[in-house]
């Protein structure tokens, strides 16, 4: 059995795949409001300048992450209150991206000298926060790089499909180059199938070729109570309880996150 | 027709793909996990009859440490195996027989040996873990019976390592590695 990201002491996980619509926001969403419902203190980190998650938490104005890297490049080290949508759940708060123009306005070497700050700010919050999960956006540019580098874990969301398993060697390699970068360890730690569906032959094709790999590796089921709550701004936990989907999320936070 | 052959194409090269994955993965001995919406599919994958097509301990054959252990390092010449495996929705009915010839100090004799156990199955975190309900194991030299005996239990579930491959299933335990086919009972 694998080790929980508890047991191995990492508390600041991405979710990421450079791949588009394979359920990244949806898992931060799921996953960050599941350990909050238990009792932790979680924080979400919008990092895709789309803002989905901001949105979905009623988040689409203010300060946000952009604002963030701008003080952090001019040198300073903000209180991270005046950026944060506090309890956007009981137990989650949310550092929003809500100017969808954040790759223009900050330039790719902008990230990346913001990096190391960055970095550093997430980690100085590891002592508020039981987890901090961020949300990646689909690319593998500057943006992502900073993210995934302030990170101590990866979970990568994907799909039974040609282009989301041939993302995911490209994902692989620039984990290797981030941890190359930070000067630390990101562990790829588990992959999360999501929209599985049975008895179709791709999928057990994938199944049986995933299967003889030794990571974590989950399935979410395709489950209509997650488009419709996402519809809603509800969270699994609040649309659909006892759904195979919730059960599916709430065995993920078991055995990645607490066991 | 043409679009079909282009899925096909598509499918087997993205299980290619998959494949070369397994060098950049990083083996922290996690296993996969299926929706809990196809559990019961997934329990369904193994109900029916399996014989064992190969089965090796510490990848030797499982007639040699069979030999070592039940003959106490006898050699076994000419041995034969076969076993079975008949999964219902309860129970898994496991049989074994071993046959072949031993060098006893009175000369050369047939051996025969038999095991047969019922056991309670279910997955679990994609093991399969199997309680033993009720066993016995015979044994017989020259057709007559050397021993019978009713087979004792810890009580301790056993976990094997799953995963359905080449058509067939592959049982995990440590360093015993079972490959099942499918067969008839």
């Amino acid at each position: 059995m694998s080790a929980s990201l508890k047991s191995l002491g990492l508390g600041i996980v991405a979710v990421a795949n450079q791949k588009g619509g394979v359920g990244k926001t949806t898992t931060v969403i799921q996953l960050a409001s599941g350990l909050a419902r238990g009792g932790a203190r979680v924080l979400a980190v919008d990092g895709d300048p789309q803002g989905n998650l901001s949105l979905f938490f009623g988040r689409a104005e203010g300060r946000d992450l952009s604002d963030l890297m701008g003080e952090l490049l001019d040198g300073r080290v903000p209180g991270i209150d005046g950026y944060l949508a506090s309890k956007v759940r009981e137990g989650l708060d949310l550092l929003p991206a809500t100017h969808r123009r954040l790759r223009r306005e900050r330039s790719d070497a902008d990230m990346l000298r913001a990096a190391p700050a960055f970095a550093s700010l997430l980690a100085g919050l590891r002592e508020r926060y039981d987890w901090i999960l961020v949300d990646c956006s689909p690319s593998n540019g500057a943006l992502e790089r900073m993210l995934v580098r302030a990170c101590e874990a990866v979970i990568v969301p994907l799909e039974f499909q040609l282009f989301s398993v041939a993302g995911l060697q490209s994902m692989l390699d620039d984990v290797n180059a981030c941890t190359a970068e930070a000067g630390h360890g990101i562990r790829v730690h588990s992959l999360v199938f999501t929209k599985a569906e049975n008895r179709v032959a791709r999928v057990e094709s994938y199944r049986e070729v995933f299967s003889a790999f030794r990571i974590p590796i989950f399935e979410v089921c395709r489950s209509e109570y997650i488009p419709r709550s996402l519809e809603r701004s509800r969270t699994i936990w609040e649309s659909g309880p006892s759904s195979y989907a919730a059960r599916d999320y709430a065995r993920i936070i078991e055995r990645v996150f607490l066991e | 027709m043409a679009a079909r052959k282009r899925n096909k194409e598509r499918d087997r090269l993205a299980t290619s793909l998959a494949s070369s994955l397994g060098a950049s993965l990083p083996d922290s001995g996690g296993s996969y996990e299926v929706s809990s919406a196809f559990v019961l599919p997934e329990r369904r994958r193994f109900l029916g009859t399996w014989v064992i097509a190969e089965h090796t301990v510490e990848g030797l054959p499982y007639i040699d440490s069979f030999a070592a252990s039940i003959l106490r390092g006898a050699s076994l010449a000419e041995p034969s195996y076969a076993s079975l495996y008949d999964f219902r929705e309860a129970l898994c009915v496991k049989r074994v027989m071993i046959r072949g010839l031993v060098e006893l100090p009175e000369g050369r004799a047939e051996f025969s040996y038999r095991m047969s156990a019922a056991v309670s199955w279910e997955l679990e975190r994609g093991f399969l873990v199997v309680r033993p309900e009720l066993a016995y194991q015979s044994t017989s030299l020259d057709g007559k019976p050397a021993a019978v005996k009713e087979l004792s239990f810890s009580g301790e579930p056993t976990r094997l390592a799953y995963r359905f491959e080449r058509g067939g299933l592959l049982l995990e335990e440590g360093a015993d590695l079972k490959f099942l086919t499918r067969g008839e009972s």
